[in-house]
């Protein structure tokens, strides 16, 4: 195994909070319903992903490990897909 | 890797800790920790079989005082101690009754089974079995146990906070689970849901040691093709957890700001959608039953080639069947909701995939009874229990054939059949698995064997009072039983039934007496039970090459495999058996 650097995870954590109290704070702003639940979407997913790059090292893995990292949006797929006739088209 | 670097090597032997505290509590040994497992998982069956009792009681003769209420007096019925508050004057009433079958869901799948058949097996055989002195993340595994122990005592006190414990099934649907007012039900609910999310939390930390230590820290010459099934089946049951189990979580804390924060994600009125959890829950909860099956079928996996002195059949055929079987249960979990409203155009596919699942299973049973043909059979109780793994869960898989086809679901959704179906299936695993192991692996784990004489009696109390309660329990179903009603006599179209039910409770009542030989053999054993040689039943797998019990750090040398697990009866070999570790002249070389 190689060494690698450590992220600061600490800085990554402020990230975190600062991202989560945007999305918090972009609701007091006026805005159409649709761009302000894709905004938070967004802020959401870039958490995400900063979660899975330093808190689960995927950053400094090999480029197979992304590959696995796969294997849960799959899932997160299938299921959106079965849910969507249920949630989305519910009279 | 070699002997002399990385984390395997000789100076990565620590001394076993001294002190009861960090020998036996905070330990961050694995069989330790396997241990406080097994003794969380063996607290909670007891707490589970309890409730079993009374649901029977009351099914058999509702409204009737709990044998034994009568030896108290009218004056402590009187009284608002919890179990007077409970019980009244000794009967079950019907709230009551509703978390009786809750927490006895609860109970059992997530606190008897999984520790059971993941924490106790996974964590002492993992380490053993791939040649390791300890799993990769220590520190974590004694956090993983902990965030269990924790667990346990919310969901222990959940029984006696204002309103009692949780009851809106193990499956918690709102919005009888999201509205506090419907179920009477308040804090017991939110502690319910907290004590899962962190079972939960426990189970992922588990996962993540049982997958880093079967890839990183295998001794020399274990390729993964030679790894026994059980760690096969264990890391794959720890992926379909992990892959899982994040919907409900999130689903979990969703579910608790509905009851704390006044959200409605799942509450109509709010315009929140019920059957957005039932998605979430069986999303998670399909692969869940795999989760805890497919280790109790490694178990038997285990044990039928080692007491048929033959190689297991077809070993990388099971493998590769539950790679799939893994892959499917990720999109057969609607067949659970056949009957709860969802769009119906989905019922075609998931009756297609849940009968395609079955392929899989079929083809381990197969795999079973070909390893078990011409072999040369012993049968001590661990082989008789791993049989009946077998024997209850082809009953088991039958019988999910007519649930899992959504035409014939619609009539035996939320019945008894349904019941019957799911104790085939899941106490073939939990029980007869878990039973196997413990016969099996009670030597390596305390350095003492089982006794054998009370162990057969106990299989046979088990297996018989077992199928004399179950099986009955399909006809019972098909009469149009439902799932949870607390008075089958308040239905006229029940009242026939109500002999078969009196017999289920009988039998149900024997199969738990039968349960105390266990009791006794276990803590009789022990203390006197004969001791135990390093390889008492002339297995393959690396535990067997090391002490019974084995030392602090495992192996004395690490050792190196030089060919599969499951060489029993090898030709040019003077024993019938022959361990993974030991060198043959001429023989494989080690590093394939």
């Amino acid at each position: 195994m190689e060494a690698h650097a450590h992220p600061n995870y600490v800085a990554i954590w402020v990230w975190l909070l600062i991202l989560a109290l945007f999305s918090v704070m972009i609701t007091a702003v006026p805005m159409p319903h649709p761009l302000m639940v894709t905004v938070v979407f967004v802020v959401a997913a870039v958490k995400a992903i900063l979660v899975a790059l330093y808190y689960m090292h995927l950053r400094f893995e090999q480029l197979l490990i992304y590959s696995l990292a796969l294997a849960p949006l799959i899932c997160l797929a299938v299921l959106l897909l079965v849910l969507l006739p249920d949630i989305v088209y519910h009279p | 890797m070699s002997e002399t670097s990385g984390p395997q090597a000789a100076h990565a032997v620590h001394p076993a800790p001294q002190g009861f505290v960090r020998r036996y509590l905070f330990s961050t040994d694995h069989k330790v920790i396997a241990k406080q497992y097994l003794a969380i998982a063996l607290f909670w069956a007891v707490v589970g079989g309890l409730s079993a009792f009374l649901i029977r009681w009351q099914l058999a003769w509702p409204g009737e005082p709990v044998i034994g209420s009568g030896l108290l007096p009218e004056a402590f019925w009187d009284g608002d101690s919890w179990l007077a508050q409970s019980l009244q004057y000794g009967s079950i009433p019907a709230e009551f009754y509703n978390k009786l079958f809750t927490m006895h869901g609860t109970i059992m799948v997530f606190f008897v089974a999984m520790p059971l058949l993941l924490g106790a097996l996974g964590n002492f055989l993992i380490p053993l079995m791939v040649g390791a002195r300890d799993m990769a993340f220590p520190r974590l595994n004694m956090l993983s146990v902990w965030t269990l122990a924790v667990a346990s005592v919310i969901l222990l006190i959940s029984f006696f906070v204002p309103g009692g414990a949780a009851a809106s099934g193990w499956t918690a649907y709102p919005p009888l689970s999201a509205v506090p007012e419907l179920s009477e039900v308040n804090w017991g609910q939110n502690l319910w849901l907290i004590a899962v999310a962190l079972e939960f939390a426990s189970f992922l930390m588990g996962g993540i040691n049982f997958l880093t230590t079967t890839v990183n820290l295998r001794a020399p010459g274990l390729s993964l093709f030679r790894l026994p099934i059980m760690v096969w089946f264990q890391c794959i049951a720890a992926v379909l957890f992990m892959l899982s189990v994040g919907p409900l979580i999130a689903g979990a804390v969703m579910l608790l700001l509905d009851r704390l924060a006044g959200t409605s994600f799942f509450i109509p009125s709010g315009g929140g959608e019920p059957l957005l959890w039932q998605h979430l829950f069986w999303f998670f909860g399909h692969p869940e039953v795999y989760v805890i099956m497919i280790p109790g079928m490694a178990a038997a996996l285990e044990i039928l080639p080692v007491f048929s002195r033959k190689p297991l059949f077809g070993y990388r055929l099971i493998v590769y069947a539950t790679f799939a079987a893994g892959f499917l249960s990720f999109i057969v979990w609607a067949h659970h909701m056949f009957q709860s409203g969802m769009d119906p155009r989905l019922a075609m596919p998931f009756s297609i995939t849940t009968i395609l699942i079955s392929v899989p299973f079929a083809l381990m049973v197969f795999a079973m009874i070909a390893t078990l043909w011409g072999g040369v059979i012993r049968f001590p109780t661990p082989m008789l229990f791993a049989l009946g793994v077998l024997g209850v869960f082809i009953m088991g898989g039958l019988s999910g054939i007519f649930n899992g086809s959504a035409p014939a679901d619609i009539y035996i959704h939320d019945t008894y059949f349904v019941v019957a179906h799911f104790h085939y299936t899941l106490f073939a695993a939990t029980f007869f698995g878990g039973f196997a192991a413990i016969y099996y692996w009670f030597p390596k784990m305390f350095g003492r064997m089982l006794n054998d004489t009370l162990g057969k009696i106990h299989f046979w109390w088990t297996f018989i009072a077992f199928n004399a309660t179950f099986l009955p329990m399909h006809l019972v179903g098909l009469g149009g039983m439902m799932r949870r009603i607390a008075n089958p006599l308040n239905y006229d179209f029940l009242q026939p039934l109500q002999p078969l039910n009196v017999w289920i409770s009988i039998s149900a009542f024997v199969l738990m007496l039968g349960q105390l030989v266990f009791v006794v053999n276990f803590f009789w054993s022990l203390v006197a039970g004969r001791r135990a040689e390093a390889n008492p039943w002339q297995a393959n797998t690396l535990e067997w090459s090391t002490a019974s019990p084995p030392p602090h750090h495992n192996f004395d040398t690490i050792p190196t495999v030089y060919r599969g697990p499951y060489e029993y009866s090898p030709p040019g070999v003077a024993e019938d058996w022959l361990p993974q570790h030991r060198p043959l002249v001429g023989g494989p070389a080690a590093t394939a």
